[in-house]
């Protein structure tokens, strides 16, 4: 376990390939409050929060081999696989009989991220380094920005559902994500590019 | 299908946020399949500032029980190579039935490519084959580790099943009471009705022997009279 602490993000992930429990648990240790806090802010109910956490740990060591190595981008990987999984058992929950039978082949086609083959791997470590700056960038949004970025990111709601919400014609919504996410961009490029 | 390559960075935008409508998203991901001027660049750029997002959350822990769920979880994932093993037996016992000459059944498939059919999928070579490491030995996944409880549910642990003892205690005292109430009813009426009988048969027993004075008496009269 202590000579897990010294690897990267992207070298746990490959001892997790090789089925090195340890490893692991060295993610775990790493990536919990992050992705707890996440899946807690989308399902709101810290009992099942807890549940989606573990139930994200056990499809990292299921479906590892879904993960790119080459891209090695373990950071947005994780918190996407747990975004997508909370607002799965989201809709779920809110909405019984509406979504297709979760199985493997629904797991590996709604579940998993399928990230670019192009993007620049992100650590941990480094982008929490540099968090007050990203925070003061999200703080910076208008509250109708961060509205809809909330609704979307936060609650999976499609750009009509956020019009309808919203009561504001779609094209709207279309032009403040847009916005939104192009002056982040700007923000964040030396981080992401 | 054709696409703009700025219309396509625009959609992007609204895909890493999940909130592109379905028939729109459907669009995008088939311009993705099919074009190699897509813009993967953007897209992971797009994806990795998403990813950023969350970072504007205070962070919280998670309770200390989770990391023993996961490997809970991971623990009881262990059993499915055994269940492939079973299904393999199966299939053997099957074959010499067959040559024992018993009843034919048809099968579509031999045993192996019915082996085959359920092995878990090859993996990359980088990647060890997951099933193999399973069954060798559980090395790899722990026996769920108990951790240092807190306080709070050190306290549940101790409380609770003190609660529950007193309630089982209480319903055995009630279970006790009862019965213990019942015997005594029980003996009561026995006792009243010994009692009541007892005095029947006395008061039976003096009218018996009145009985049998007066017919002594009677006698005994009878035989006077005949001998005066």
């Amino acid at each position: 376990m202590a000579e897990n602490i010294k690897l990267t993000d992207g070298e746990v992930m490959l001892k997790v390939a090789g089925y090195d429990s340890q490893a692991l648990e060295e993610l775990y240790e790493r990536y919990s409050p992050l992705l707890f806090t996440l899946i807690n802010r989308i399902v709101e109910n810290k009992e099942l929060a807890e549940e989606v956490l573990s139930d994200v740990f056990v499809i990292i060591w299921q479906k590892i081999e879904k993960f790119d190595f080459k891209t090695n981008n373990v950071y947005t990987w994780l918190v996407l696989l747990a975004r997508n999984k909370a607002l799965d058992v989201l809709k779920r929950n809110n909405n019984p009989g509406m979504l297709p039978e979760y199985n493997d082949e629904y797991e590996n086609e709604f579940i998993i991220p399928k990230l670019s083959d192009s993007i620049i791997p992100l650590n941990l470590e480094k982008i929490l380094s540099k968090n007050s700056g990203i925070t003061n960038a999200l703080n910076k949004l208008t509250d109708a920005q961060k509205y809809v970025i909330e609704l979307a990111f936060y609650h999976g709601l499609k750009e009509d559902d956020i019009a309808k919400k919203l009561n504001i014609p779609a094209p709207t919504v279309k032009s403040k994500i847009q916005i939104t996410l192009g002056n982040l961009y700007k923000k964040f490029a030396p981080e992401i590019e | 299908m054709t696409m703009d390559r700025n219309i396509s960075v625009e959609l992007i935008k609204s895909y890493v946020l999940g909130c592109l409508n379905p028939e729109v998203e459907k669009g995008l991901k088939s311009f993705m399949e099919d074009t190699e001027n897509f813009p993967w660049q953007e897209l992971g750029q797009y994806q990795n500032l998403v990813a950023m997002l969350p970072l504007n959350l205070s962070f919280e822990t998670p309770g200390l029980e989770v990391k023993d769920r996961v490997a809970r979880k991971l623990y009881e994932l262990r059993g499915e190579p055994e269940i492939t093993q079973q299904a393999g037996e199966e299939i053997i016992i099957s074959e010499q039935i067959l040559a024992d000459g018993e009843p034919q059944v048809l099968i579509d498939e031999s045993p192996q490519e019915f082996l085959e059919e359920i092995s878990p999928p090859e993996l990359s070579e980088e990647i060890p084959e997951k099933t193999e490491i399973l069954i060798e030995e559980n090395l790899v996944v722990k026996e769920p580790e108990i951790p240092p409880k807190s306080k709070e549910e050190t306290i549940e642990k101790i409380v609770s099943p003190t609660v529950e003892e007193h309630r089982r205690g209480s319903k055995m005292r009630d279970i006790l009471e009862r019965e213990e109430f019942e015997k005594r009813t029980r003996e009561y009426i026995n006792t009243y009705y010994q009692i009541m009988f007892e005095d029947i048969r006395s008061e039976l027993k003096k009218v018996f022997f009145v009985a049998i004075a007066g017919l002594a008496l009677a006698i005994v009269a009878i035989i006077i009279s005949f001998i005066v």
